[in-house]
């Protein structure tokens, strides 16, 4: 870390209810011993210093180092001044709590406590363009605010730490007692207090919250409440056997059994996975331009399953990253592995190997350090992170741990070793199937092995004769070598064999490599050992396409055997250009490391790093963006970068609390989920007022509960929900859902390449297996924002655009699952208009329909009554959209007009919206 | 017009409002919007729609200096066109016609891995004519490009231009979004996000695409190439379709006509807003903004590529495939009218221009697509007045090698891809006429003047758009990433 333990330094808190003074360096060394144990001394100093707003404050309030100075240093000063030595302009050091403070000849950058000794203050605060920093030019200048919280800072002492999120999580104390005092002494209700007191989580939001003078929403509508745990859990609405036990009876005790229902669900688990596969860029296809297909999709239920039986996330993550390297390594942890070979892989005629590989690995180090560790260090592959600690040394020792696995930097994934054959873990298929299937296999093989050989003779044996006793017949070729009689000749194989007979007619020597191809093809059809092998493998290969469980090929990793492939740092990032005159050791960026801890030395090594107590990060983004998955947004809003360009936390006490909690708890990602959503903080109404919105547009102090839109997978997957359509199949190979026609066509190299839509049940599916190919990714997801899955993506992003609009408006898929829930509803035993409106409102939006929005649907149908009425062929047609059965018994009027109205239903904001 | 570096005097302000107002005129939400608050309360240019909020305005609040281009048509030619053929005469290779290359040029480079297993590198002299053109005499292949030849008093060609790729998709996405791999925002996206939308009813940035004759089995396209990268994915461009709705989910459903879809979005935004009233989330009221926005879409979009209202002579002016959707004459003609109505970003990606083996049966064919609706569109935008304030860019990602690949005969030849110099001519606002600019050497190996690099290409469209290319930026992932990432010079020498 930057702070070296011989170094002492203060922190210095003053006009707070305590006076503190440490040596910073005491903090930063017991925290390195006891690991993630609470540090009483350290926490003391955590707990006091207050949180404020960035750049706001009063000129008495302490400056926090982490949250208030090193953003600005970072932003501004880092990039000439920073851990990129190269491209130093000057020996100076933002970066470095030496350089800071160090005698610069005569002067220093900082002088703590002395605003005009300190050089920063002057270059800063000076007009002449030859002296001001950050320069004119650099487009770095600092605002009025920033200046003055430096020098803030220096007088208060100038306080300096590691950047926090590089020192390892402790667990705070939850600050109770202190938050029911301020809390009932802003006026808080009882009941409230008592209520905010309860989840850990509660009382550090609760914290924050009377610091900016902000008090909680109410607690949402019970089915408000339901929906949202469902939706941010699971993807879907809760079934409507849960809505009606929870709305007879909504309590404590029921919402937990609400939450454990919804948590061992398939649905929790494939919501959970499809997040995994953005962050882990799966798809179906290679990318590039030839954009292969490629069959990974056993990975993707082996994700499915993991979350399913809450496999612990330390264990989820050694599996995943190295599980082909675990002793006596099971099937199961080998396709785990092919989470790191779900990078592009190119296969452009004309493309080098060796520039490929190096993108393929470096994609790794990229991927497993966004996923795990929060950090950017893509930056470092051409030159020392400008920010962060991180060389480009550094960079190119950890691409040591992904390098070595004997693969292919062209061609097809399918052929990029290594691989594994295998089937979904899911499957349901008969267990002895799997390796009855792969001997078949490996016998084929086996069979094809001799099959020259046999050819040869099988080839002298039909010259042989000719000069013997001249007996051979053409005709009687295909049985010469076979007792078996079942092979039949048709009229074609008359014309085959006159062809056969007519190359066997001529001398050995004249034969044409053409005439040898046709002997070979025609031979293979005949060579009893192959047919043999052929035979097994199809029988056993039915038996696993009847489970939808073909043995498919998996990209996975294995290590080479002998010597690992060297590492070397490769000058401006280019693969041609290697430094061969050092090979690198593996190893992660020292920043990371505890003193004197030892680098990881493979890959296994490597992955048990990722989860160990001394690894600062892993928990902390981990936890993060499962908080992202609920409210919207991160604790830290950069889920991708935790170094010093990443937002500071929202919460940190909380962020750390959760990060131990989760690690302490075993990894528990269940339990985590739980006690996120079981908190009051995620239960509150949604509603916002003209305040929050002017103190807190993004709501980052939750002071309501969260509001925010579904993405496209989601959508979807309700839209065919509501409509009874969903088909809740889990696993198996990629489906086909609609798709507007020629999208990939025309773009293909070839106009015959085409994206063949799926039938039945796959076009229900629900949208996480919808077929991902790379080059055309599918434009209902990607219009909803989805990444393109070419990278690792965490982030969420949304935004809100007319092409949605269209989409949600004219989609098949919206007007065919509005028509289903019209029909659904439309068979239930004489309803009036107002009880089947109320139907369609609680089956869409798992609510009652209130008394306004009834006026309006109530309209909405009478008017859609009367167009039909009039219009019956338009009824006709919008009838006819999607391929799932029509009942003809239904009045084709009634059952249009209540489409139209269910349509409707189906665009509203709050059906896409969790709130 | 106010900017930042005050690079121009008041007299200038006052010459360029006219144009301001044109840029603004049309629509109260486009660019426009937030660049104008920030003039009008300099110089007291009150405007009755100061009030509205703009939806889609860019994230410059102002211009870096005074634009001279208001949008850009982008006439990409995927595969690679043969500078040797089109752009780029080189007695040279006729003369020493199979003669090996590495005879007369240190051969340094990296060679795709489809000719790097030759054993030899003939030289190979183009079949086709080439002749000076126009008053500024520019050297062209017009025996190939007889329109676009026509046009050489209105064009600056570029004979040096070059990448660092070398193959498609890395060159290609390199063009694109200044860096090889994906994921960084196509230049459309960086238009949109900088500057905004200038209408109120089409996207800002428009991809089109059509398959060459010349070769219809070719190099694919992929979506990327118009994608928004790490920006949000409103930035990316709206790829128009030649199949179905134009723009994807255009078409009301089969029985739901305009007067039923006018109902639906009545009640819809009725319940829209007592859902805004109840919950108070702004993003409420922007969806229902959208849905209008997208109804308004319905109705333009249709209008838009209906050509009846266009004159017979301006049909025949592109050629006979005009009327074939999804052919590159259509395409060219839907340009101008996707520039009339104020589309920022229109491009067209034509391909199946990569001619490794028998150039002489596809490189025509290719030529025939492309020249006369080229040609075509440049004049009918200098016939309106709009090539004014219109860039013309049209090239491909690389060059070809003057090396045969495959059998060397006047029928097979062919060329491998060559990232070290080839051509790309561009026109309109703020680009010199008849200028040919940058040379290479005899044999079209290496450039010997006026090397313009991809990042350079860049950082001029963007400065003639009104973008210091230094000064756009997007933080992700801690870093600002710019369009032109740490490179990129302006070519001064090639603008008016």
């Amino acid at each position: 870390m930057a702070i070296p333990s011989d170094a002492t330094e203060y922190i210095t808190v003053s006009e707070s209810p305590m006076i503190v003074q440490i040596p910073c360096s005491k903090i930063v060394r017991t925290v390195r011993r006891t690991g993630i144990a609470i540090s009483g001394v350290a926490f003391v100093i955590a707990l006091t210093l207050p949180s404020r707003p960035l750049l706001a404050g009063k000129s008495d309030e302490p400056i926090d180092f982490n949250a208030q100075i090193a953003p600005i240093l970072s932003d501004r000063c880092f990039h000439c001044h920073g851990p990129d030595a190269v491209d130093q302009e000057s020996n100076f050091r933002a970066d470095s709590k030496e350089s800071l403070f160090a005698d610069l000849g005569g002067y220093s950058a900082v002088v703590p406590g002395d605003l005009n000794a300190s050089e920063i203050h002057k270059r800063i605060r000076s007009v002449d363009p030859d002296l001001q920093m950050p320069p004119p030019h650099s487009q770095r200048s600092l605002t009025e605010a920033e200046k003055t919280l430096l020098d803030r800072w220096i007088e208060q002492g100038a306080s300096y730490q590691g950047h926090w999120s590089f020192e390892l999580p402790i667990r705070p104390d939850v600050p109770v007692a202190a938050v029911r005092e301020a809390a009932t002494s802003a006026g808080w209700d009882p009941a409230l207090v008592a209520r905010w007191l309860q989840n850990p989580i509660d009382v550090f939001v609760a914290q924050k919250l009377l610091e900016q003078q902000l008090s909680p929403a109410s607690e949402a509508a019970p089915a408000t409440m339901l929906r949202r745990a469902s939706l941010t859990l699971t993807g879907l609405l809760p079934s409507t056997e849960l809505q009606q036990r929870w709305s007879a009876n909504a309590t404590e005790e029921t919402y937990d059994f609400a939450i454990e229902e919804l948590l061992n669900s398939m649905a929790y688990a494939e919501r959970q996975t499809l997040r995994w596969l953005d962050a882990a860029r799966y798809a179906d296809t290679d990318g590039y331009q030839v954009d292969f297909e490629r069959t990974n999709w056993p990975w993707r239920d082996w994700v499915i399953q993991a979350y399913l039986n809450n496999m612990p996330f330390d264990q989820f993550t050694i599996e995943q990253i190295a599980g082909d390297m675990l002793p006596g390594a099971t099937e199961s942890q080998q396709l785990a592995s092919a989470f790191n070979r779900n990078h592009r892989q190119n296969a452009e005629g004309g493309a080098l190997p060796e520039e490929f590989f190096v993108e393929n690995v470096i994609d790794r180090v990229e991927t497993t350090s966004t996923v795990f560790l929060g950090l950017t260090v893509g930056c470092a592959r051409c030159h020392d992170h400008k920010y962060d600690p991180l060389s480009q040394r550094e960079f190119y020792q950890m691409f040591g741990y992904f390098n070595n696995i004997g693969e292919n930097g062209f061609g097809r994934g399918l052929d990029a070793n290594p691989t594994l054959k295998t089937v979904s873990p899911l499957s349901t298929v008969e267990p002895q199937w799997v390796p009855t299937a792969r001997a078949a296999e490996q016998n084929l093989e086996i069979a094809k092995q001799g099959l020259a050989q046999r050819l040869q003779d099988w080839i002298a044996e039909q010259d042989a004769p000719k000069s013997d006793a001249g007996d051979a017949q053409p005709s009687d070729l295909p049985s010469s070598s076979a007792d078996d009689l079942k092979v039949v000749p048709i009229v074609d194989e008359v014309t085959l064999d006159q062809r056969i007979g007519s190359i066997f007619a001529k001398p050995s020597g004249k034969r044409t490599s053409e005439d040898h191809e046709t002997l070979r093809q025609h031979y293979e059809t005949i060579d009893q050992p192959l047919k043999v092998a052929k035979d097994a493998l199809d029988v056993a290969n039915q038996e696993l396409l009847k489970h939808n469980s073909p043995l498919v090929t998996v990209m996975v990793m294995r290590e080479r055997d002998g010597d690992p492939l060297p590492s070397y740092l490769l000058q401006r990032g280019q693969y041609d250009q290697p430094v061969t005159t050092e090979v690198l050791p593996r190893g992660v960026p020292t920043a990371l490391l505890l003193d004197g801890e030892t680098q990881p030395r493979n890959r296994l090594e490597f992955a048990r790093w990722l989860v160990s107590r001394n690894n600062p990060l892993t928990a902390r983004v981990t936890v993060n963006r499962i908080w992202q998955e609920h409210f919207g947004t991160g604790l830290v809003k950069t889920t991708e970068d935790f170094g010093m360009q990443g937002e500071q936390p929202s919460h940190r006490e909380l962020l750390d609390w959760l990060a131990v909690e989760f690690v302490e708890s075993g990894w528990n990602v269940k339990a985590l989920q739980k006690l996120i959503v079981t908190s009051a903080a995620y239960r509150q109404a949604s509603q916002t007022t003209d305040r929050q919105l002017a103190i807190d547009p993004e709501n980052r102090w939750l002071s309501h509960g969260p509001r925010f839109r579904v993405d496209g997978f989601v959508i979807r997957d309700l839209a065919l929900q509501a409509s009874g359509l969903l088909v809740e199949k889990p696993g198996g190979p990629s489906v086909k859902p609609y798709q507007p026609d020629g999208l990939w066509a025309v773009i293909a190299a070839d106009i015959a390449i085409d994206y063949q839509v799926g039938q039945g049940a796959d076009l229900y599916r629900k949208s996480m297996y919808g077929y991902w190919k790379r080059a055309v990714n599918p434009p209902q997801q990607t219009i909803f924002d989805a990444g393109g899955r070419e990278v690792c993506n965490v982030r969420v992003r949304r935004t809100n655009t007319p092409l949605q609009a269209l989409a949600l408006m004219n989609d098949p898929t919206f007007v065919e699952s509005a028509r289903r829930l019209a029909e659904r509803v439309l068979k239930l035993p004489r309803l009036s208009d107002e009880q089947r409106i109320n139907e369609l409102v609680r089956l869409a939006l798992s609510r009652e329909c209130d008394a306004a929005m009834m006026v309006i649907l109530q309209d909405n149908l009478n008017f859609f009554r009367e167009h039909f009425a009039t219009e019956p062929t338009a009824a006709e047609q919008l009838l006819s959209i999607g391929t799932s059965p029509r009942d003809n018994y239904l009045n084709a009027t009634e059952h249009a007009a209540l489409t139209a109205t269910a349509h409707l239903i189906l665009n509203l904001d709050e059906f896409m919206s969790i709130e | 017009m106010s900017t930042e570096s005050g690079l121009h005097s008041p007299g200038d302000e006052y010459r360029l409002l006219p144009t301001r107002r044109h840029f603004f005129g049309r629509s109260a939400v486009g660019i426009g919007t937030a660049a104008l608050a920030s003039l009008t309360s300099r110089s007291g240019w009150a405007q009755p729609n100061d009030a509205i909020k703009p939806r889609d305005a860019g994230v410059l609040t102002q211009y870096h200096h005074p634009p001279k281009a208001k949008r850009v048509i982008y006439m990409f030619q995927s595969g690679a066109p043969s500078q040797q053929e089109l752009f780029d005469y080189k007695p040279a290779l006729q003369q020493h016609e199979r003669k090996e290359l590495k005879d007369f040029v240190d051969m340094n480079q990296r060679i795709t891995s489809m000719t790097a297993g030759q054993s030899s590198f003939p030289l190979a002299g183009t079949r086709y004519k080439f002749a000076k053109h126009g008053a500024c005499a520019m050297e062209l292949g017009s025996e190939l490009l007889p329109h676009i030849s026509t046009l050489a008093d209105d064009i600056c060609l570029i004979r040096s231009m070059h990448t660092e790729a070398i193959n498609h998709d890395p060159a290609i996405t390199f063009f694109q979004t200044g860096h090889q791999l994906a994921g960084r925002p196509s230049i459309g996206s960086w238009l949109h996000y900088g500057l905004g939308s200038m209408n109120e009813n089409l996207p800002t940035f428009i991809a089109m695409v059509s398959r060459g004759t010349g070769r219809p089995n070719c190099q694919p396209l992929y979506d990327r190439l118009w994608g928004s990268g790490f920006l949000p994915s409103s930035y990316a461009g709206v790829k128009l379709m030649s199949i179905g709705d134009p723009v994807l989910y255009l078409g009301n459903p089969a029985g739901l006509n305009a007067s039923a879809r006018r109902r639906m979005l009545d009640d819809l935004e009725k319940l829209n807003q007592q859902k805004l009233e109840e919950n108070g989330d702004p993003e409420i009221n922007t969806r229902i903004q959208q849905y209008e926005l997208a109804y308004r879409m319905q109705t333009s979009v249709p209008n838009l590529t209906d050509f009846s209202d266009e004159p017979q002579h301006v049909l025949d002016a592109y050629g006979p495939d005009v009327l074939n959707r999804g052919t590159y004459a259509y395409n060219c003609l839907l340009a101008r009218r996707l520039a009339e109505r104020d589309v920022r970003f229109i491009q067209l990606f034509h391909m199946g221009w990569d001619q490794h083996f028998t150039l002489p049966e596809q490189l025509p064919g290719q030529c025939r697509d492309t020249d006369q609706p080229s040609a075509a569109l440049v004049n009918d935008l200098k016939q309106r007045g709009m090539l004014d304030d219109t860039l013309i860019v049209w090239g491909g990602e690389f060059g070809r090698t003057s090396y045969c690949q495959g059998t060397l005969d006047a029928q097979t030849y062919g060329r491998d891809h060559h990232p070290r110099c080839f051509s790309l001519w561009l026109a309109g606002a703020g680009i010199r006429k008849g200028l040919s600019y940058g040379s290479t050497d005899e044999f079209c190996y290496n450039i010997t003047e006026n090397p313009v690099h991809v990042h350079d290409l860049h950082a001029t469209m963007m400065h003639l758009l009104g973008i210091d290319h230094e000064r756009l930026t997007y933080k992700f992932q801690g870093r600002y990433y710019r369009l032109t990432d740490v490179h990129g010079h302006v070519v001064n020498d090639i603008l008016t």
